[in-house]
This record gives C-alpha cells, sequence and structure tokens, in this order.
C-alpha cells in the first residue's frame, strides 16, 4: 500500500518538476531575449534617434523619426484596409454562420490565409500594386498588411463574440428585437471591451512584420508624402541596419529592436488593463 | 448586492391597479410537431391556452415542455436544424405567418437563468425593448420603466439606484428585472421558462406571488419541474412526457384526479 502511494508521489513530483522546468525554460528565454534587446538597445536610445532622419551612408548619427512614423501610418493603413472585413467576418461566423457550412468555409480560409508566409503576402501585394504603378508605396505595405490582418481580426473578433452567452442574445430576441439589432446594439456593446483588445493584439502583431514590406513599402531615408511614396518602417529599418557593415548602424538597429518590442509590450499592456474591464458574463 | 438586509415581506402594490393592458383570445395549438434535426421532440401536441389564467405545464426533464413553449414566441427557430409542422393560433392568426419580431412583442419571455444586459444600467435594461424599438422620449420611457417595475415588483428596492448595473442585484431581484424588461413592451401573453429553479424559496414566493397579481392582466404560461408551484400558481396544467401532452385540465382536478395513470405516478413521484 505505502510502496504504491510512494510511487505516486514520487511520479507527482516527477511530472511537477518537469513542467515548472519547461515553465521556466520558456519564461527565461523571453526575459534572455527581453534582456538582451533592452541591454544593447538603451545604450543607443537617445533624442535624435526619435527626432532625427537617417544620416547618409557612412556617417555616424541621425535617427529613425521617418521609420517610427511610417510604421504608424503602415497600421493606419492596414487597418482601414483589414479591419472592416476581418470584424465583420468575425460577426458573421460568430452570429449568422455557427455550424453552417459557408461559416465553417470562411473559417477555414481564414485559418489558411493565416498559415500563408508573410513573404508571399508581400509577393502578392507587389503583383497587385507595385507592379501597376510601377514604383514602391506605403499604399501597397498598408494593402500588404491588411490583408495579414484579416483572418487574424476575424478569429480574434469571433472568439471574443462566442464568449457572449446565447442568453443574452435569447432575451433580446424575445424581447421583439430584429437580429441586426441584438447583434449591434446588445451583443457586440457586450462584447466591447474584448473586441477592442483583440483589435489592438492584432495590430500590435501586424507591426511587426517585415517580409511583406520588403518590396512593397520598400523603404525611405527621408519623409515619405502621401500614400504614394515608398516608406519606411522599423522592420525594415532594423533589417537593413542589422546586415550593414557599420558598428553606428548596429546600435540603432538594436535600439529599433527595442522600441518595437517597447511598442508591443505597451500594447499587450494595455489591453490587459482594457480586458480587466471587460464584462465577463457567466453563461 | 443592492438587496436591502431586511427583506421586506411583499405587499400588494399600494398603487392603483395597473391599466389594462392588450388582452389576447388565448392561445392555441394544433397537432404541434417538433422537430431539432431529426429527433422528434414534441408529438401533436393540441392544446387551448385560456387568456388571462396560469396554464402550467409540468412533466420530467427532457419531455418537450420548454420546447412547447419556444415554439409560441418562435424561439425555436433560433436553433439552428429546428423544424415545426403544425399550427399555433394567437387570437386565431397562425404564428408562422406573423414577423416573428412583433410577435415577439405580443408574447414575452423570461428564461430560467435571469441575464440582465451586462453593460446597461436596471433602467436601461427595463427600457431596453422600447428604446432599441425607438422609442426616444425620456419622459415616457421614465414612465413606462417606472410602470413595469412597479408591476413586478421591484420598483420600491430600485427606485433610487436605477442607474446603478442589472447584474449588481441578488438572484431574485435580477429574476423580477427580466420580468420587468419583459412587461415594458407590453406584451398580452408572458411565458415563463422555470423562472425560479435557480432561486432560493424566499425570492420563489415573490415571484409566484407575482405571477398571481400579474394573471389578472395577463395570460400567463409557466413551465416548471416543481409540480407544489404549478399546484400553487396555476389554474390549468399540462402534464408532458417524453413529447406526448398526456393530460391537461383544471390544476386541483389534475392533483387530486388525474385520469391518466402515468399522470398519477409522475404527481405521486413515482418516476420523475
Amino acid at each position: 500500500m505505502s510502496t504504491t502511494y510512494r510511487r505516486r508521489q514520487w511520479a507527482n513530483n516527477t511530472a511537477f518538476a518537469l513542467t515548472g522546468l519547461c515553465a521556466v525554460i520558456t519564461l527565461s528565454v523571453l526575459f534572455f531575449i527581453l534582456g538582451y534587446v533592452t541591454f544593447h538597445g538603451f545604450s543607443s536610445l537617445n533624442w535624435d534617434f526619435f527626432t532625427k532622419l537617417p544620416k547618409p551612408v557612412g556617417e555616424s548619427g541621425g535617427g529613425m523619426a521617418n521609420a517610427i512614423v511610417g510604421t504608424f501610418k503602415l497600421i493606419g493603413l492596414a487597418s482601414v484596409v483589414g479591419l472592416p472585413v476581418g470584424v465583420m467576418g468575425g460577426i458573421y461566423l460568430a452570429e449568422y454562420g455557427r455550424g453552417t457550412t459557408a461559416g465553417f468555409l470562411v473559417r477555414y480560409s481564414a485559418d489558411i490565409i493565416n498559415g500563408v508566409p508573410s513573404i508571399v503576402m508581400g509577393i502578392f501585394a507587389y503583383t497587385v500594386v507595385v507592379l501597376p504603378m510601377r514604383h514602391f508605396s506605403a499604399l501597397a505595405g498598408g494593402i500588404a498588411l491588411g490583408i495579414m490582418l484579416i483572418p487574424i481580426a476575424v478569429r480574434s473578433t469571433e472568439e471574443f463574440l462566442l464568449l457572449v452567452p446565447m442568453a443574452i442574445r435569447e432575451s433580446a430576441l424575445a424581447l421583439g428585437l430584429p437580429r441586426w439589432k441584438v447583434i449591434l446594439r446588445v451583443v457586440i456593446p457586450t462584447a466591447m471591451k474584448g473586441l477592442l483588445t483583440g483589435v489592438l493584439l492584432d495590430l500590435s502583431r501586424v507591426s511587426g512584420e517585415t517580409a511583406p514590406l520588403l518590396f512593397t513599402a520598400f523603404g525611405n531615408r527621408f519623409w515619405s508624402s502621401g500614400w504614394m511614396n515608398p516608406i519606411s518602417s522599423l522592420p525594415v529599418m532594423i533589417f537593413t541596419y542589422a546586415v550593414s557593415p557599420y558598428e553606428d548602424w548596429h546600435r540603432q538597429a538594436w535600439a529599433a529592436a527595442l522600441v518595437l518590442l517597447m511598442l508591443v509590450l505597451v500594447t499587450n499592456v494595455g489591453a490587459r488593463i482594457l480586458m480587466r474591464n471587460q464584462v465577463r458574463v457567466v453563461a | 448586492m443592492l438587496e436591502s438586509k431586511s427583506e421586506t415581506p411583499m405587499k400588494p402594490e399600494s398603487t392603483p391597479p395597473p391599466a389594462a393592458v392588450e388582452t389576447s383570445r388565448g392561445i392555441e395549438a394544433i397537432k404541434v410537431n417538433t422537430w431539432f434535426g431529426t429527433k422528434h421532440v414534441l408529438k401533436d401536441i393540441s392544446m387551448k391556452i385560456k387568456p388571462r389564467e396560469v396554464t402550467a405545464i409540468i412533466g420530467p426533464s427532457g419531455c418537450g415542455k420548454s420546447t412547447f413553449i419556444r415554439c409560441i414566441n418562435r424561439m425555436h427557430e433560433v436553433v439552428p436544424g429546428a423544424r415545426m409542422e403544425g399550427q399555433i393560433l394567437l387570437d386565431g392568426a397562425n404564428i408562422l405567418e406573423l414577423d416573428p419580431v412583433l410577435l415577439r412583442r405580443r408574447v414575452g419571455m423570461v428564461f430560467q437563468k435571469a441575464q440582465p444586459f451586462p453593460t446597461m444600467s436596471i433602467f436601461d435594461n427595463v427600457a431596453a425593448g422600447l428604446r432599441l424599438n425607438g422609442m426616444r422620449n425620456h419622459g415616457q420611457l421614465s414612465s413606462l420603466v417606472e410602470e413595469s417595475l412597479k408591476r413586478a415588483a421591484l420598483w420600491d428596492e430600485v427606485k433610487d439606484v436605477l442607474d446603478k448595473p442589472g447584474t449588481g442585484l441578488s438572484g431574485g431581484q435580477q429574476q423580477r428585472l427580466c420580468i420587468a424588461r419583459a412587461l415594458a413592451v407590453s406584451p398580452a401573453i408572458l411565458l415563463m421558462d422555470e423562472p425560479c429553479s435557480a432561486l432560493d424559496p424566499i425570492a420563489t414566493s415573490k415571484i409566484e406571488e407575482l405571477i398571481l397579481n400579474l394573471k389578472k392582466n395577463y395570460t400567463i404560461v409557466i413551465v416548471t419541474h416543481n409540480m407544489q408551484q404549478a399546484a400553487r400558481v396555476s389554474d390549468e396544467t399540462a402534464f408532458f412526457l417524453l413529447g406526448d401532452l398526456i393530460e391537461f385540465g383544471n390544476t386541483k382536478q389534475i392533483f387530486t384526479n388525474p385520469r391518466d395513470k402515468r399522470t398519477e405516478d409522475y404527481i405521486t413521484g413515482r418516476f420523475g
């Protein structure tokens, strides 16, 4: 009797130790990356970085102001291209498409597009926007990111809408409200904070995509005006600077990596704070 | 919790009796059959529900009672794969020919688990059916909300906290809030699907008293798995078993002198 008990104890402890070890390894990878980037990037962060344009090749100094603005500009355009379609698609899946064949197809397609390598998205946007226009542009970059955003937004919207229990929809329908009003005026407001959180997280994911921007937005060492010119962005700058032979550029690449990381971190923390206020309905 | 520490025993509202709402000639079900996919849930249900009376539907779990009342306001259509054959007449009109949205304004429903809209205050919850159907006048909304809360015997407890979220109330209060919300759109008929099964006995007795009060102006159909509750509140009782309507008649008669042996077995607790 006691040998089985001791054996069970041993098995319990081993399992706990192993899983705990894996958790520690995961966390330490995360903290290692954070620490490494912060260590290398923090010393290169200065006011110039945020306000100045890149200096000519070979000269030291300058900054990445245009890349920071460019990243925001591209995310903005991606939102306009991808969020309406993505969010409406998510609403369709959660409200009309449950259990239907059409719903299954939409969900499956979204998952497949999600799995397509981002560089293929870049090639797609290149073929569809850059080639006809005959030059790189912020428009092409925004479209590439926007298409990537669609399936992500669909899934996150659907996920948060599914959290709203059926009882709420039924109560609203039983009051004699048409279905679209139930969705628009009852279900979506109930899930609103979750939906916003989802959108924030989706945008932060897309903000770090490099491959689709390589030959759509391409890059720009100056301020990019309008939407028809190539535009700089943080991920592409990191790529360009990191593989260069200049020490100063390497330092700036670290700084850019830190800024990008901080952007993602702040977005995630903001999303968490938002979610804490989200109405959580126990079905 | 917004409930006052000492629960005041419910007294009849000291306000003048509520104005008569649109009354109906009752509901008639004619050979109603319902399928969920291939599963035949209701079999040839035919019964007449009298206006301004409480009709209880009793029966063991899974016998189709909830399905039946959901057919009355066409809520069964919300479930994919649901199909109904037969007729349900509301004041002589076939409900399948009516606009479901308008039908549901005439036939209100209260569910088992009270579900106030979480993003809305108590006032907004009760006003939801009115506001979302286009009523804008705040004065009109206020008076209708007050009237509905009074009819649901909740006004005294919440009149000072109307802007607090609906989810801050106790279970019994939330259910009365849902009843007020359903009453606000002035239905003629109120369907109640096991409204007290999630409530403690005190809250339950308050709602039962409320039902007895409401039947002066509304036709009420209540599904309950609690036979004593059916005996307490209803005028007529229907006994369902495995999708069939076994017996339907005057409550006193069903509980003291049932005609069918299966009814007697259920009522005396030989199965359940």
